[in-house]
Order: C-alpha cells, then sequence, then structure tokens
C-alpha cells in the first residue's frame, strides 16, 4: 500500500488553523468568486 | 475500543489491476497492489482480529495511517461537525468582499449582475472603516476581496480603502491579505504594481476562449473585442501578483479552450497563471437567456474531466488536491460579508440583485436584519441526504444560496458533487503524478 497523498491529521491546533478557510470565499461552479476550480477544491 | 472502517471510504480500480483507497475526510490517497487487495477487504471486514502476519501487520497499520480505519469511538461526523461550528462562527477571520462600483466597461452575455451604475461615495467608504473598526478586535486577519462591477473603475476607491484598512490592521497587529476579482482589461503594469504595495496578492482575470471565442462573450460595452489586452496585462500584472485564470464556458467554447491553451503555450503564459474552468448558468433573471447553450451538470463533469487531463498533460498549474472543507464560502460564516457601492451588506454574491434575503443590513445600520440569522441557521447536519453522503467532508453541502431558491435552475447543488467525478479527478491525479515523474526521470536523464 502506497501512499500518492499523505492524510490530513488533525490536532486541535490544526482544527484552528482551519478556521482560515472562511478567508476564502469559494467555492462552487455557481459561485463567480475567486480560487475555484469547480468541484471539490478550494 | 477496537478499530473499525471509515465511513468516508473510497475503494475503486485503478490501473494494471491496481485498488485505489481514498479517505475523504483525511484526503489520503493510497495505491493497493493487486495482491494485497484481497488482504485489505478481509482486514476492513474484520479490524480488531489478530493480524497473522507481518504483511496483514504492516497493512493494518496503513489503513489506519490513513484514516481507513479508525478508533471504534471516534464518531467521524460529530467531529465534522464541530469543525464546521469553529469555522462558521469563529472571529478570527474577517472576511470583506467590496464592490466599489457596479458600473462595468464589459457587456458579457452570461452575466448575472443587475447592474446599477452606482459608485461608492466617500460616506459609505468612511462607514467601511467604521464596520471594520468595530468588528477587527479580536480577529487575527482580514481579508478583503475586490469585487464589482468592474472594481479598476473604482481604482482610487480601492487605494484608499485599502491604506485605511491596512492602517486599521497595523494598529491591532491584524493580518492582511487581499484579491482582485477582474476583467482585465483596465489592470496595466502600473496598477498592478501598486495593487501589489496595496496588499493585494492575486487577482482572478476570465478568458473565455481564443481571442475569435472570447471577443465575442466578453466584450467591451461598445462590442469590440479585449482578448489581446488582456493577455498583454496578464502577462505583465504576473509580474506583481498571482494570476487566477478563469474560463467559463457552455457548449458553445468548451471544445475551443484547447486552442487558448495553445495560445497561452505560445505567448509564454503557461507557467505564470493558475487555471480552472467554471460553468455558466442562470444565475439571475438578468442574464441574457441563451439555455441551449448552458451544460448541464453532467455535462459539465464529463468535459470538465477531458479538460483538466489536457491542462495535466500540458503542465498547466491546475490540478489541486481535493481538500476538506470546514464551511462552504462567505454566506454561511460569521464573520464574512459583501459590500455594494450604496452600503448594502449582503452574504450571496450572486443574490445580491435578486434574492431579497441576501440583504443583510447596511453599514449605516447598527445591526443586520432578522435574514442574517436565516444564513447562519443553515445547518447540513439537518440534511439527511448530506449526513449519509461519503462526500460531505468535501462538500459540506454546497451553494447555502440554492437553499433559499437563489437560482432559476432546478438542479440539486449536490448533483456534481457525485461519486464517479470524485473519482475521475482521483484517477487523474494517478495520472500527473506519473507524468510528474517521467518528466523529472528525463529531466534528470538529460
Amino acid at each position: 500500500m502506497t501512499y500518492l497523498i499523505e492524510p490530513e491529521k488533525d490536532t486541535q491546533a490544526e482544527m484552528n488553523a482551519c478556521v482560515k478557510g472562511v478567508v476564502s470565499p469559494c467555492c462552487s461552479t455557481y459561485c463567480p468568486l475567486v480560487d475555484c476550480c469547480g468541484l471539490f477544491w478550494c | 475500543m477496537g478499530l473499525k472502517e471509515s465511513r468516508y471510504n473510497f475503494f475503486f480500480d485503478g490501473e494494471k489491476g491496481a485498488k485505489l483507497a481514498f479517505n475523504s475526510m483525511t484526503g489520503a490517497l493510497a495505491q493497493i497492489e493487486p495482491n494485497k487487495w484481497p488482504i485489505i477487504q478481509k482486514l476492513l471486514a474484520d479490524p480488531n482480529r489478530e493480524p497473522k502476519n507481518q504483511t496483514e501487520k504492516e497493512l493494518l497499520e496503513s489503513l489506519k495511517y490513513g484514516g481507513f480505519l479508525i478508533d471504534g469511538d471516534f464518531d467521524e461526523l460529530a467531529y465534522l461537525k464541530v469543525m464546521n461550528r469553529m469555522a462558521r462562527f469563529s472571529k478570527d477571520l474577517l472576511s470583506l468582499t467590496i464592490a466599489p462600483t457596479m458600473k462595468c466597461n464589459f457587456a458579457c452575455f452570461y452575466c448575472y449582475e443587475v447592474k446599477s451604475g452606482l459608485t461608492m461615495s466617500k460616506k459609505v467608504q468612511e462607514k467601511i472603516v467604521d464596520f471594520t473598526r468595530k468588528r477587527l478586535p479580536g480577529a487575527k486577519g482580514l481579508g478583503v476581496v475586490w469585487y464589482g462591477g468592474e472594481p479598476l473603475l473604482a481604482f482610487s476607491i480601492i487605494e484608499s480603502l485599502s491604506e485605511k484598512l491596512l492602517e486599521l490592521c497595523g494598529e491591532g497587529d491584524i493580518k492582511y491579505s487581499a484579491q482582485i476579482i477582474t476583467n482585465g482589461y483596465l489592470l496595466n503594469p502600473d496598477k498592478a504594481r501598486r495593487l501589489s504595495e496595496l496588499g493585494v496578492a492575486s487577482a482572478q482575470i476570465t478568458l473565455d476562449g481564443p481571442p475569435k471565442i472570447h471577443d465575442k462573450r466578453r466584450v467591451l460595452a461598445n462590442g469590440k473585442g479585449t482578448f489581446k489586452k488582456i493577455l498583454e496585462n496578464i502577462k505583465t500584472a504576473s509580474e506583481f501578483m498571482r494570476i487566477n485564470l478563469r474560463v467559463n464556458v457552455d457548449k458553445t467554447n468548451m471544445s475551443e479552450t484547447v486552442k487558448l491553451l495553445d495560445l497561452l503555450e505560445k505567448e509564454g503564459v503557461r507557467k505564470k497563471v493558475s487555471i480552472y474552468y467554471a460553468r455558466t448558468t442562470m444565475h439571475s433573471d438578468v442574464c441574457v437567456d441563451p439555455k441551449d447553450a448552458y451544460m448541464s451538470l453532467e455535462e459539465f463533469n464529463r468535459e470538465h474531466i477531458c479538460s483538466m487531463r489536457e491542462l495535466v498533460k500540458r503542465g498547466f498549474d491546475a490540478w489541486q488536491k481535493p481538500k476538506r472543507k470546514t464551511n462552504v464560502c462567505n454566506a454561511d460564516a460569521l464573520n464574512a460579508f459583501m459590500i455594494l457601492p450604496e452600503g448594502k451588506i449582503h452574504k450571496c454574491l450572486i443574490g445580491t440583485g435578486t434574492l431579497g434575503i441576501s440583504c443583510i443590513g447596511s453599514v449605516f445600520d447598527g445591526d443586520f436584519n432578522h435574514n442574517y440569522n436565516r444564513w447562519l441557521s443553515l445547518d447540513v447536519f439537518e440534511e439527511e441526504r448530506c449526513v449519509n453522503c461519503k462526500i460531505l467532508p468535501l462538500c459540506m453541502g454546497g451553494c447555502p444560496a440554492v437553499s433559499f431558491g437563489k437560482s432559476r435552475e432546478t438542479e440539486r447543488i449536490c448533483e456534481f458533487h457525485d461519486e464517479d467525478t470524485l473519482l475521475e479527478h482521483m484517477r487523474l491525479f494517478v495520472e500527473y503524478r506519473v507524468s510528474l515523474k517521467d518528466k523529472t526521470a528525463k529531466e534528470v536523464r538529460a
């Protein structure tokens, strides 16, 4: 079993850091805002 | 407590008989050799039995590492819920999308905006500074998106507001970041440099295909084409900021995007931009209505994969790994607002003209109206379909405005978050990784 993408492991501190996601106003194919490829990734 | 299988596991076919394993919670992607797959199936079915040999022991550890097997008492859904609440109701960041003007020098047929033609007054600008000052205490960062209309038509407002917002952040040791969404026509080197000085780190610019196509879709108000000037501006602006190149697609231009890539390569722009495709839809009643041209979600997903594959093949900066979302967008977050030139505060950009509930107040008001609570009380964890969906960590329910009937479109938002599309993207990543390896090996040999 070979990892091509490593798992993201959260600690409480990382969970707090995730809140940074709020700054990015994307995303969906509906949304005309930034950095949106249209599917799952921001 | 023993181990159990994660509810967010995907196992699917890779190349040459290999299996691929993806976990939407941890984002891990692993390749499983064909001879290991039967062992892994047994381990997943009964993770608490004693490993019979070293191979089983190692595979068990590997499954735990990727989050495919988790502690028996770990409630993944509860964890997602906490993450979601923390992100949505955090005050760590204040996010402002500011439209200094609703004027636009373009007349794109698919534009969803109601062109009020308003430009922000000094009074509104002052009120935005007051609004920001009031909401910044306790925040670690301020994120600003300049939007419009065409924001560069109100460049002096961007300059003066940026200076004031930067000053506010400086007083409180708060990190400032900014982006701009512009058609790119006015983004000359002087403006790009100045924006960069004002903390604007990236620009989203749209090209809808090669000149022949783009110049029919994204025209100046007088009908003239814009491609040549935008491309020149992208080249120079990329010296100062990151350029995210958006390509709005429908049935009429999707197949022509390859020609755009040819041109970008020829013009030396490939390494200067990140590129992505977005589907045009009937966002509002103000869109001119070429219904036949719009792609269904299914059509878009199919075409999008092909287009992504082409981008990856050509070495464009396009593929990104799927990331777990904590919340969807500004609309579902406590401390994120869009401000229009007249000072109205909205939650949803698309709904500014046509979705009444989008407006939550004004910078002239002391408080928000009841619409604010309606946005914030939306809860994906009350949706049975979402709670039972294996893609929930990557989607978090999709566009919140759909819940309020924002769009004329009747499709459910999650239809484009289908598993097949996701897995096809993961396969594409494997191809991408192999192509990168090949390229590196060739470079080393050379």
